[in-house]
């Protein structure tokens, strides 16, 4: 942990940040809210593991100025308390992370907007050959018009196999299929997003079976059941999941504009009766 | 790649409690090319945490605390950890003998290959991995899980592209003996799972012992391997 207002000073590139305070803490490091020498709000990830930061900003970098991407602008090594450390220094990222709105609900048109999202990012990705494997609540910012994604360590290439992942959201754990990527892997970590914010909890593996929350979900939600009790199965495409969720969508949208139209014309009818007898 | 990655992982929830430091064992068997980690399961109250510390340090190995249902997550996490480290310190070691500096030591943006380079080995490596796994009586209620962990390790590991065994070695064994062979080097699930049924508990905590005839195995078994040749 590193006290607010140190100055770290990198050992190659020589730039230097001042600490304003800790953002968050993974598994493999920390993350720290800093200013530049110009007075530029950033953030940076300092750990340890030169392997996982080296291979972060690798993908950071070949992903340069893409809008749910944070930048990349610095990659060095600086010393605490006589140890070497490995440093990345990414745009600072306003707004809450998903864990937030697990614990403080958020609307159904919210909730399918980000899956929405979701599935376009992972696609995306796909399509430059690179898999997130590490796709959590924590991992994902919401601001008011988008999201974004924040921590690429995770993230492989086609051939490799996973190493880092997170049991709740990792098909293998909940004895799903394998621990390997392609699009139900990915689809299944969507799903589990989804249910956790629909019903506004956590759920670990290994205490329950993935039949308990889709019971849940059921009781609960059953208008948006079939995309992800379809998800949750782990064999999913993202295309044909994409689509079921936006029909879905529609179709509770369609429902409700019938509604109000049923509504409105009877309103209009009472209306009319009185006006007819006055 | 003809390389062969040994490892050996110990998981406990007590402390050794005879045959003297099992930190020492994990020294001298890191001598002979073997890294050895260690996972502590907390979920008891009789963990020593200092010894998980000391095995995976002077083993060159890595280590975790968990609990008992994370713990298929742990080891895999360890055993990938344990491999990207030795490949590591292997890597670490020729660029020192070449450029006279380390990986440390270079400039970070010159390393993003050599990362790259430390991937493609720990994806193609041939690793064999023993799981030594306390079976004293403290551990009674935790052998269901405990075996479908190793189940789950075996199941990660399969999808690397490189060839993978895990043995099972019990300590203590039963009777006088230290440990006992649950499963000998296999990459075949059914096989292990067929295998694992055998682990049952029983008496103390011989840490030391185990690690020490963990790296005999090790030994027997590559002795196996020029008999056949």
């Amino acid at each position: 942990m590193i006290k607010p207002g140190c100055l770290i000073i990198g050992l190659y590139n020589k730039n230097s940040y001042r600490i304003i305070n800790l953002i968050g803490r993974g598994n493999i490091g920390e993350v720290y809210k800093i200013e530049d020498e110009n007075g530029n709000i950033k953030a940076l990830k300092i750990s340890r593991d030169l392997i996982s930061i080296t291979k972060e900003y690798k993908v950071l970098s070949k992903l340069k100025y893409e809008k749910f991407i944070p930048n990349v602008f610095d990659l060095d090594d600086t010393i605490l308390y006589n140890t070497i450390y490995h440093y990345i220094v990414i745009e600072y990222i306003e707004g809450k992370n998903l864990s937030y709105y697990i614990k403080h609900k958020i609307n159904f048109h919210q909730i399918i907007f980000i899956a929405n999202f979701l599935c376009d990012f992972l696609m995306y990705l796909s399509n430059k050959n690179l898999y997130y494997t590490d796709l959590k609540p924590e991992n994902i910012i919401l601001q008011k018009e988008s999201c974004y994604i924040v921590d690429f360590g995770s993230v492989i290439e086609s051939g490799e196999s996973i190493k880092e992942f997170t049991p709740a959201y990792d098909r293998a754990s909940w004895g799903m299929g394998k621990r390997a990527i392609d699009s139900g892997y990915m689809v299944f970590q969507i799903a589990m997003i989804m249910a956790n914010l629909l019903l506004g909890k956590v759920y670990e593996p290994h205490k329950l079976s993935i039949n308990y929350i889709r019971k849940e979900i059921k009781i609960k939600f059953p208008n948006s059941y079939y995309a992800i009790f379809k998800g949750l199965n782990g064999d999913y495409t993202i295309a044909q999941f994409k689509r079921d969720l936006l029909f879905k969508e529609n179709f509770i949208f369609q429902q409700r504009l019938n509604y109000a139209m049923i509504i409105s014309g009877l309103i209009f009818l009472i209306l009319l009766n009185i006006a007819l007898r006055g | 790649m003809s390389m062969i990655l040994k490892q050996i992982i110990v998981i406990t929830d007590g402390k050794s409690n005879v045959g003297g430091n099992p930190a020492d064992a994990a020294r001298d068997v890191r001598k002979l090319g073997i890294t050895v980690s260690a996972i502590g399961i907390s979920d008891g109250d009789n963990l020593s945490y200092n010894e998980i510390v000391n095995i995976a340090k002077n083993g060159g190995g890595t280590y975790d605390i968990t609990t008992i249902d994370k713990l298929g997550y742990s080891m895999t996490m360890v055993t990938q950890k344990t491999m990207n480290k030795t490949l590591q310190d292997k890597v670490n070691l020729e660029l020192k003998n070449i450029l006279g500096k380390d990986l440390n030591e270079l400039n970070p943006f010159i390393r993003i290959q050599i990362v790259d380079y430390i991937e493609k080995l720990s994806e193609d490596i041939f690793l064999k991995c023993i799981i030594l796994i306390d079976v004293s009586q403290s551990m009674k209620n935790k052998l269901e899980n405990a075996k479908s962990s190793v189940l789950e390790l075996l199941k990660s590991i399969k999808e690397r592209k490189g060839k993978n065994e895990i043995a099972i070695i019990a300590f203590p064994g039963e009777g006088y003996k230290h440990t006992d062979i649950i499963s000998d080097f296999t990459s075949n699930l059914l096989e292990l799972e067929r295998n694992l049924k055998k682990l049952k508990t029983s008496g103390n905590t011989p840490t030391t012992f185990a690690i020490k005839e963990a790296a005999e195995f090790f030994e027997k078994n590559l002795e196996g391997v020029k008999y056949i040749l």
